[in-house]
């Protein structure tokens, strides 16, 4: 049995913009496991970075959880932690990698004084912290001596995410937090990082969120990923399910929209319309404006529900049957 | 042949200078070198590279909002620097740019109407407001946003990100463009929306005659944009491959291309698992102000010979429709 790490129950994350209400994460269940790569795919607007803040309880003003629950390692609730809690419970039990990693690392302070900073923040772990930093530099390849007495600007993008990383890892967290950790990057570099983090997920077990828009990305390292829409969870499943075998008509549309060198490009087309507005959503399916197949349905009843149509393979439509023959 | 040439580029150079600290001393960052390629009428030309290799300065260049630092350009047969003020006003109406930002590209104040209006009227397309309306109304339909009442009076901000970038292009084709540099253009879109762009400006090359200079880091997406056309690969401020796009694709010659599509990720779990990234002997780009003398890939190839560090190569015919700057391709150096 696959146990669960970090269990978000009916989160909901709202933003209040000019008196209005925007709501980018919806009553939403998500289940991590231990030792899982889990990818959260989706477009800007969707939720999914929003997601990743709420995860360590970081949403910055105007907006807040509005309800749900965060559990961590079927115990704590990360949502009920106070700040001084919360300090400890960042970087030790779950860290987080982010786009920019130039805008992680402090410009004026050089690296090793940076990674003594989070050392000596968490003064309760005291361990050969020093072997495990010369490690961690060479698992992502990049060479203690060079880097540890220089400033940021001094070394390059791919080699600031890496650096970025180390950071994270630098207290053995379980679960680590990518958003778009390659999205700055140039392609060769890219493939760098994607490399290094399986081999950190093969050789530390580390679980990881990686929250990413581009399904190729995630094709790389993922073992399960869910496709949000609109502050919601669309489709769930094991990474060949989603890529040989999805259900959802939005899912369906992001694999044939994404021009690739491998492929039928003849065929790509795009999605039709533009994501809704979040202080307006539409009534009942989110995305039936957009969507091919949308009937009466799925504009007049309920939102379809997440529910699981194969094992452990989870769709929101109200048609994905007559859709998928 | 030679009389659709639209655009020929003809030993082109951008420096730059800069300096390591504030002290030390000043060095050349040569952006752009001895770079010559020709454009030709309706066709699409894409560019390919990475950050830092020249793309972005390159169509600066080529719509004039830099000078290069030696070499010239030659606009319909026409050197730019000798043309007459009536040739450089036609170059910069049939010659523009659309940015990767859309956000960036508009003025936050302006409504749509005030944005394509004083382009219109500026390149004299019309002059009479209900005659610059119908031009208007005529742009926005063109490009998909429609109906044009509806977008009209809107500001940037009450726009999508797609909407934007159409309003972009809607600008840039408003003065009857023969060319159209195109910087990214859909880096910023999402994904579900990049093929509609895409496509736009497809349709806008078959209906309107327009040739594209399309700059991108995105191999995938210069499959699809320049199928049927031509690629270039771009690697420190040199062309380093040149051939039709799929062939490129399809049998990369130069190491660099090589590399570059070994690494690109494809949405195919099985497939892009079992790819394997080229070795390269570094994965950094040197410094720009310490490039290696010989081949500016010789410090990074998997495969550079003594002669990579000593020589730097041309780039050289070596197919009916391929030209590649390596040793390895050049007959009788081996």
């Amino acid at each position: 049995m696959k146990e669960i790490l970090l269990d978000i129950k009916g989160l909901t994350v709202e933003y209040l913009s000019n008196s209005k209400i925007i709501k980018a994460v919806d009553n939403m269940d998500l289940a991590v496991y231990k030792e899982d790569v889990i990818g959260i795919v989706g477009e800007s607007g969707c939720g999914k970075s929003t997601l990743a803040m709420s995860i360590l309880n970081l949403i910055p003003s105007p907006g807040y959880i509005r309800d749900g629950l965060i559990i961590f390692d079927r115990g704590i609730n990360i949502l009920n932690l106070n700040e001084e809690e919360l300090n400890r419970f960042r970087w030790e039990k779950i860290s987080m990698v982010f786009q920019a990693a130039q805008n992680t690392l402090n410009p004026v302070v050089k690296i090793n004084e940076q990674l003594n900073d989070i050392i000596s923040a968490h003064p309760n772990i005291n361990t050969s912290i020093r072997e495990r930093v010369i490690e961690l530099f060479k698992l992502v390849k990049l060479d203690p001596e060079r880097v540890l007495n220089v400033y940021p600007h001094q070394l390059s993008g791919g080699m600031k995410q890496r650096v970025a990383i180390v950071m994270a890892l630098i207290l053995e967290p379980p679960l680590l937090i990518l958003d778009e950790p390659t999205t700055a990057l140039d392609v060769l570099t890219q493939k760098q990082i994607l490399e290094t983090l399986k081999e950190l997920h093969k050789t530390k077990n580390i679980s990881m969120i990686l929250i990413t828009h581009d399904l190729s990305i995630v094709a790389e390292i993922a073992e399960r990923i869910a496709i949000m829409y609109a502050g919601k969870i669309v489709e769930l499943a094991s990474i060949d399910e989603i890529f040989y075998n999805s259900k959802h008509p939005y899912t369906k549309g992001l694999l044939k929209a994404a021009p690739s060198i491998v492929g039928d490009i003849e065929s790509l087309v795009s999605i039709p319309g533009s994501p809704p507005d979040l202080s307006s959503l539409p009534k009942g399916c989110r995305f039936n404006d957009r969507c091919p197949f949308v009937k009466d349905i799925c504009k007049e009843t309920e939102q379809p529900l997440l529910t699981e149509v194969l094992p452990d393979h989870l769709v929101a439509c109200h048609r994905w049957r007559e859709i998928n023959g | 042949m030679d009389n659709n040439i639209l655009m020929r580029i003809d030993n082109l150079n951008k420096d730059f200078s800069s300096r390591e600290s504030i002290l030390g001393k000043e060095i050349q960052i040569h952006a752009v070198s001895n770079l010559s390629f020709d454009i030709y009428e309706g066709e699409v030309l894409a560019i390919v590279g990475e950050s830092g290799c020249g793309k972005t300065t390159l169509g600066k260049i080529l719509v004039e909002l830099l000078e290069p630092t030696r070499g010239d350009i030659y606009y319909r047969g026409k050197k730019l620097r000798e043309m007459s003020k009536k040739e450089f006003r036609t170059y910069r109406r049939e010659v523009q740019i659309v940015h990767q930002d859309p956000y960036a590209a508009l003025n936050p104040v302006k409504t749509v109407y005030q944005t394509l209006s004083s382009v219109i009227i500026a390149n004299g397309i019309a002059r009479r407001s209900n005659e610059v309306r119908e031009k208007i109304d005529e742009l926005l339909t063109i490009v998909g946003l429609t109906p044009p009442g509806e977008f009209i009076n809107k500001y940037p901000h009450q726009l999508s990100g797609g909407q934007r970038q159409r309003i972009v292009i809607a600008r840039a084709i408003a003065p009857n463009p023969k060319l159209i540099v195109a910087d990214e253009a859909v880096s910023m879109i999402d994904v579900s929306l990049r093929i509609g762009i895409l496509n736009l400006l497809l349709k806008l090359k078959e209906e309107l005659n327009i040739a594209y200079f399309f700059i991108t880091h995105d191999f995938g997406v210069a499959r699809f944009f320049a199928k049927n056309n031509r690629v270039g690969v771009m690697y420190l401020g040199k062309i380093v491959e040149f051939g039709s796009t799929e062939e490129v694709i399809r049998d990369p010659l130069h190491p660099y291309t090589k590399a570059l599509l070994s690494a690109v990720p494809v949405p195919d779990p099985n497939l892009t698992r079992s790819r394997k990234l080229l070795p390269l002997k570094s994965l950094d780009i040197p410094n720009p102000a310490n490039i290696p003398s010989g081949c500016k890939f010789s410090d990074r190839c998997p495969y550079s010979m003594d002669r990579c560090y000593r020589e730097r190569p041309e780039l050289i015919q070596v197919d009916k429709n391929r030209l590649v700057s390596c040793f390895l391709h050049i007959k009788g150096c081996l």
